[in-house]
């Protein structure tokens, strides 16, 4: 009885001291926030970036805590309201720090305003592809498919409110016609319903779609960069296509407005280095992310000019939750 | 044939000396997160992923894996001993396994949870390891449609977890479905009923009402006097079942795997539905239902064998197409990706030491797992013996450390403190709390697919029905209306025979 007791207890210390080896230090862990639930990309970036933040800062102990709740907004109020020390930032992407202000109309916080920029960390687009029961192998054979058959044109998403969401409105109103909204609880769930033939087209972030075009279960038929997707370089983007529409998405690391910029600079320049390292580089195109590592500054510019990208989507999309 | 050399691929992968040490640190992690109440798998996974980061991706996956499943070893020990079910697949252990415990038969209860776990993770990773593909086509057809129809059929059956009052079981089921309702619209994203609370937007966590109306609702009702345990039995041996034990337990274990295997396969929602099905199947057969509440060993045997059953066959969408169906699954997709490995339905063939590796660690775990935890057993049956004094504030303690790590929330605290509150009053009001759990889960999921299925019919309510397009949802609602004509009748026979007596 006793042996295996011990034997626990061995193996438990082993595992602790193996997951987080500077839980030995007794200084004060910097935190990274992310504002969604564990699994997933991003929940996985936020502890690939924690590793490499920890070995760039000697060995300083970094944790990632998700804060979740309210789509993302309880996570980022947090972040606005910690102190502005270096030790709480925060990792999100591009919705709940450069759309929301559009979406909700009392937010209570201004996410250009109350955030300091430290990096962005890497960028991704949405495909639109189609299930087994739409014939579509172009874009416009899709819109000719919608427009015969109005009472089946659905889109599904990852969710009410997700980009994917307004930028298949764009398409519906750059296509002229009219696709019903069908919000899911992530990209796997509408994936499962794309894959069975219970909706007919689904718009999510293109790496989520990947395997399961690449196995012939369902087909990308556009990707919403300006530029293709290295992720499947055969797909034309909606530009291409004859759709004036273009729409990507972000990760990028943020601090309390008030941060000093000196440990923004030694943060952003840490984590630019290491996004750019090739083994990263090539991990990050696994998860469908591609490195960019970028200063404060221009982190700053590309928030501003893309929270301005996104204001008429949402608007078009008819989506306001009063809060 | 061909499934056997892949099986022996798998095990020639899982067998090597450092799988089966990560395998080993897998199931005892899972099994003390699992013990654990409040603390689940995800954020422990979450926790150790950077580990993984340098270790080769089959051995981090079976590590994974092991967490995930010794966590459904574990989640009965506290529901068993303290009333405090850690996991939402649990709650019906709770029912009659504490009762048991109160009895003295807490080593009884436990050595048939671990049996009932162990018989079932065998066979539903024989299962996986036989059909994965077909299976995984079979969980394709389910639709909004067959979802609902399926947590119709879930609310039918729910009246028969009570063992008192039909009225005030459908009270309750009502009551978990309203406060279902609460939080974000997940098609309009407008907030309901959460009063200008943002920690309300996302609804009540489960986790948190499960351990508040349960667990300390337990805590509270014994602090009004302390109710007699009986002595316990600790010795190893007399915790062997006799034969006439052994004899109740086969056939519910038999039923509550094939059920749990069945359910588990369907993304959300399906692996909670299945200890729930199982309940209420044995509740259902049974000679005397009344024994049911108050100990009935088949109570722990189905509902335990069918969680651990469901906890397989729910790798089934990931392994077979990169799907992942809850939040432990999406997780292990990261783990992978993180290595550079796309799952998808080409995983199968494109790294087969991977798939099959996975798949015969699952069963060298779950051996681990037994033979682990019954040894175990007769520390845990001392926990009996602790006076409440020391017991309960121990209890409370770890509880809000469970809670809070859930979405590191104080606020979840607060409800969990509320509904202990709400789980003394109904447990004076001779209410059950279990039907009330599973309203409030298949509330969620009921309106979430009745919505779906309405938007992409539009509007149109036959597609419950159709038996064309949708059969399987077509005889769901049929057995759901024969279920559910079949527990009134005997009320609607009474009261005939009352009028007649007038």
């Amino acid at each position: 009885m006793r042996r295996h007791f011990l034997l626990s207890l061995a193996a438990a210390a082993l595992v602790a001291a193996n997951a987080a080896p500077a839980w030995a230090q007794l200084e004060q862990p910097i935190k990274i926030v992310f504002p969604y639930s564990a699994g997933g990309i991003g929940d996985a970036l936020a502890r690939l970036l924690g590793e490499n933040l920890r070995a760039g800062l000697n060995g300083q102990s970094v944790v990632v805590e998700n804060v979740t709740g309210a789509a993302g907004r309880t996570g980022v109020r947090t972040v606005i309201n910690a102190a502005p020390d270096g030790k709480t930032i925060l990792l999100s992407p591009i919705a709940a720090v450069a759309v929301h202000n559009h979406v909700y109309k009392n937010l209570g916080y201004d996410p250009l305003t109350d955030l300091a920029p430290i990096s962005q960390v890497a960028e991704f687009e949405f495909g639109i592809a189609v299930g087994p029961n739409v014939p579509a192998k172009t874009l416009d054979e899709l819109v000719k498919w919608a427009k015969a058959n109005p009472d089946k044109a659905s889109y599904g998403s990852p969710g009410a409110g997700a980009l994917p969401h307004f930028f298949g409105v764009l398409f519906g109103k750059a296509a002229g016609i009219d696709l019903v909204h069908i919000g899911y609880k992530g990209s796997a769930s509408a994936l499962t319903d794309l894959v069975g033939g219970q909706i007919p087209i689904v718009v999510t972030t293109t790496s989520d779609l990947l395997a399961q075009h690449k196995a012939g279960k369902i087909r990308i038929l556009a990707t919403s960069d300006s530029k293709r997707s290295p992720l499947v370089p055969e797909v034309p983007t909606f530009k291409e296509s004859g759709y004036d529409i273009v729409g990507t998405s972000w990760y990028a690391v943020f601090a309390p407005a008030k941060t000093p910029a000196d440990i923004r600079e030694k943060y952003s320049k840490i984590l630019a280095a290491a996004v750019k390292r090739p083994e990263i580089k090539e991990k990050f195109l696994t998860m469908g992310l591609y490195a960019t590592g970028t200063t404060p500054e221009e982190l700053g510019k590309i928030q501003k000019q893309d929270s301005a990208h996104w204001a008429p989507a949402v608007k078009a999309s008819g989506f306001s939750p009063n809060q | 044939m061909e499934t056997l050399a892949h099986l022996a691929v798998g095990f020639e992968h899982a067998l090597t000396l450092q799988n089966l040490g990560f395998c080993f640190i897998g199931v005892l992690v899972g099994t003390m997160v699992g013990v654990l109440p409040g603390l689940g798998p995800v954020p422990t996974i979450a926790m150790l992923l950077p580990v993984t980061f340098g270790v080769p991706p089959t051995s981090a996956l079976i590590m994974l894996a092991g967490i995930y499943y010794g966590a459904q070893y574990g989640g009965s020990t506290t529901a068993i001993l303290l009333n405090l079910p850690g996991e939402a697949s649990s709650v019906v252990t709770a029912i009659d396994g504490h009762q048991l415990a109160r009895q003295g038969k807490a080593g009884l209860a436990l050595f048939t949870a671990a049996i009932g776990s162990f018989f079932a993770g065998t066979m539903a990773t024989f299962l996986i390891a036989a059909f994965a593909p077909a299976l995984a086509e079979f969980a394709l057809r389910f639709g909004p449609a067959e979802y609902f129809s399926l947590m119709v059929l879930g609310l039918a059956a729910s009246v028969a977890l009570a063992h008192g009052s039909v009225l005030k079981a459908i009270a309750m089921v009502v009551l978990g479905l309203l406060l279902g309702t609460v939080g974000q619209d997940i098609y309009t994203g407008t907030p309901r009923f959460n009063f200008g609370l943002e920690q309300l937007v996302d609804g009540f966590n489960f986790v948190a009402i499960a351990m508040g109306v349960f667990g300390i609702g337990e805590v509270v009702r014994n602090l009004e006097n302390e109710r007699t345990r009986s002595a316990v039995a600790s010795r190893v041996r007399d915790l062997i079942p006799s034969r006439d034990e052994v004899k109740a337990i086969v056939a519910p274990i038999l039923r509550g795997t094939a059920l749990g295997s069945m359910l588990g396969i369907l993304p959300g929602g399906g692996a909670i539905l299945g200890s729930f099905a199982a309940y209420s199947v044995e509740r259902r057969i049974a000679k005397d239902p009344q024994r049911f509440g108050k100990g009935a060993i088949e109570g722990v045997a189905a509902p335990e064998s069918a969680n651990n059953a469901g906890a397989q066959t729910s790798f089934i969408p990931m392994l077979t197409l990169g799907i992942p169906s809850n939040a432990v699954m999406a997780l292990m997709v990261g783990a992978l990706l993180i290595n550079g490995i796309v799952p998808g339905p080409n995983l199968m063939t494109e790294r087969p030491e991977l798939f099959w590796g996975v798949i015969a660690s699952m069963w060298i775990g779950n051996l681990m797992l037994v033979i682990l935890n019954l040894p175990l057993i007769s520390i845990w049956v001392k926990f009996m013996a602790i006076p409440y004094r020391v017991l309960y504030p121990g209890v409370v303690a770890v509880c809000c450390i469970g809670v809070f790590s859930l979405g590191s929330s104080s606020f979840d605290v607060y409800v969990m403190a509320a509904f202990g509150v709400l789980g003394y009053v109904l447990v004076k009001l001779d209410c059950e709390p279990a039907p009330f759990l599973l309203g409030f889960v298949i509330g969620r999921l009921l309106e979430e697919h009745l919505r779906r299925a309405m938007l992409l019919s539009r509007g149109d309510p036959s597609v419950f029905v159709d038996i064309y397009d949708h059969p399987i949802s077509a005889v769901l609602i049929v057995v759901s209306a024969a279920a559910l004509i079949l527990v009134c009748w005997p009320a609607i026979g009474k009261r005939r025979e009352e009028a007649f007596r007038e």
